[in-house]
């Protein structure tokens, strides 16, 4: 991932979040926060699929368990 | 008779598990035991007939906490967990609990002065019996849901609401101590709870997911061999766009469920068809029927789609015109249901109560018609509630919170039909003069996702120059959904 895509990341989690650039970090994970539920995490999803052009498989949506993870599962797909 | 010593009656000593999942296992036996341990020490500590705040995800602690005060003649207060810490306080200084039995994990939302058990407090020993007898009329729960003005209802359920609910659930689903449940529903909200109750009576069992996405449910209904799912409009419309459960086969899975807000016939039809061999009921109810009212035999659900069926076992249903009386076949009228599920009332609010229940009926706010056949079908809402992701939600408190923000001159919040939510919130807002459109918008979508729970969150956020108003001089809602279908609202 390069760094534009990595700041539509976390332009993307900060906002659907609502934390700061600084509050979110690799470790930043799902129910962790509260505004981070199912439901939020399908938001999230459909927003980087848009974002990025791709379709995430189910597997993939389940992994996401974090941010850190999320940008290696998005990676595989932009490279690929 | 005590709801728990019900559900317990015929399987209390089976060494069968009852709860299964990735991170819980509890059999029936032991189960049994925790509640009967939890449940006399909650006597002998607090008395009975008092109110507990029970604030938890579905585990092994929600389950043994319910089921303990209940047991011990106490009676949970049941609140969804993504309530606000500030709401929660209130909702709690309007009713008299004693103690809080709380998650962990939820902890930082407790409510000053109350006494918190949570996981770690849960006994380990026996204490002596002082448990009291309880009656069906005595109360056993009080479930908040969302009312039309934004401040929630405590519906108030007895011991009697729920063994006839239960009872008449286990008999149109036929169910046995060979099914399980595989659980995606919470258990504060009624059609999540009477998965439990209803496979506790039988002897079965429910397995727990609380997965981070729905998808992960198909690979575990196939691992733990569940024979029952069920699920809100959300639930398989998230299924069905993004996972591949019209593909799948499952070697256990005999019936589906759906409740909680209509599912678009052409997803019922999806599931029917990729499906065949897997029973799907489409059902209807409301916490303040203790859970359901109506099931529509599977037989049926290619004939009649898009009908909620008729009243279940114990329940009689009509649909009642302006006049009190049934309406004809294609003329619209209330949903009013009777039957001894029906709750004694709101809680702390007997204008409120009196409202819903007139001699004895409980007049859903439901409109519907009936065919020749009596099957009833829901055309819509005389109460101003979305259903967002199988909650209940106020456009009222959605409305209070963005009629005060830089920008907005009047706003109205309604909704339209969503792939995946199954209601999509939309904001429409006349703009002040001046104020730019992405900047209004901005503010809309962050400020909410700040206040709100993600269910209570506008999906979209639209303009118009001027609102529609009714005959009574207020913002015509009708309308408004109107012009959002047909296009008439833009982004600008």
């Amino acid at each position: 991932m390069n760094e534009d895509q990595i700041r539509i990341m976390r332009a993307i989690f900060c906002e659907e979040l609502s934390i700061s650039e600084e509050e979110l970090l690799d470790s930043t994970a799902y129910n962790e926060l509260e505004a981070w539920d199912s439901l939020t995490h399908l938001k999230i999803v459909s927003r980087i699929e848009e974002a990025f052009s791709i379709e995430l498989e189910v597997d993939d949506i389940i992994g996401m368990e974090n941010f850190g993870k999320a940008k290696d599962i998005v990676g595989r797909y932009i490279i690929g | 008779m005590n709801f728990v010593e019900f559900l317990f009656a015929s399987c209390r000593e089976s060494e069968e598990c009852f709860i299964s999942g990735v991170k819980e296992r509890v059999s029936h036996r032991e189960l049994y035991e925790r509640v009967e341990r939890t449940s006399k020490w909650i006597s002998k500590r607090y008395g009975s007939g008092k109110e507990f705040l029970l604030l938890a995800d579905n585990s092994v602690f929600f389950v043994v906490s319910y089921l303990s005060l209940m047991r011990s003649g106490n009676i949970p207060l049941l609140v969804e967990t993504r309530v606000s810490k500030e709401e929660l306080s209130a909702l709690m200084s309007f009713c008299r609990p004693v103690g809080a039995f709380m998650q962990q994990r939820l902890s930082a939302k407790a409510v000053a002065g109350l006494p918190l058990v949570t996981e770690s407090d849960m006994p380990e020993e026996d204490v002596e019996d002082l448990r009291p007898q309880v009656g069906r009329d005595d109360l056993a729960a009080v479930v908040f849901t969302s009312g039309s003005t934004g401040t929630k209802k405590g519906v108030m359920i007895t011991h009697g609401n729920l063994i006839a609910n239960t009872t008449s659930i286990i008999e149109y689903l036929e169910l046995t101590s060979r099914d399980r449940m595989m659980v995606v529903l919470p258990f504060y909200y009624c059609y999540g709870a009477s998965l439990l109750h209803t496979h506790l009576r039988v002897g079965g069992s429910i397995t727990i997911s609380n997965s981070i996405f729905l998808g992960a449910v198909l690979d575990e209904i196939e691992r733990y061999q569940c024979t029952g799912f069920a699920g809100v409009p959300s639930t398989y419309q998230i299924l069905i766009n993004r996972s591949d459960l019209l593909q799948r086969r499952f070697s256990s899975l005999r019936y589906m469920t759906q409740a909680g807000g209509k599912l678009e016939p052409r997803y019922i039809q999806m599931i029917v068809d990729s499906l065949p061999n897997i029973r799907f009921f489409v059902m209807y109810g409301a916490t303040e029927a203790t859970a359901r009212m109506s099931y529509l035999p599977p037989e049926m659900v290619r004939t009649r789609t898009a009908s909620i069926g008729k009243g279940i076992p114990g329940v009689h249903l009509e649909v009642l015109g302006e006049d009190g009386r049934p309406v004809r076949p294609g003329e619209t009228g209330e949903i009013v249901a009777t039957g001894d599920n029906i709750m004694r009332g709101y809680y702390g609010d007997e204008e409120g109560t009196r409202a819903v229940l007139k001699d004895g009926k409980y007049h859903t706010g439901d409109l519907a018609t009936v065919d020749e056949d009596g099957y009833i079908y829901v055309v819509g809402r005389a109460k101003d509630i979305i259903k967002c992701a199988g909650y209940r939600v106020s456009p009222y408190e959605i409305e209070n919170l963005i009629a005060s923000m830089e920008g907005v001159d009047t706003v109205a919040v309604v909704s339209k039909p969503d792939e995946i939510l199954g209601e999509a919130i939309v904001a429409v807002v006349r703009r002040k003069d001046g104020a730019e459109a992405d900047a209004v918008r901005t503010t809309i979508f962050r400020e909410c996702r700040r206040s709100l729970p993600s269910y209570k969150n506008p999906s979209y956020v639209v303009f118009l120059d001027e609102m529609p108003l009714n005959s009574s001089n207020k913002i015509d809602k009708v309308r408004l959904r109107q012009m959002l279908a047909e296009g008439e609202l833009n982004d600008r």
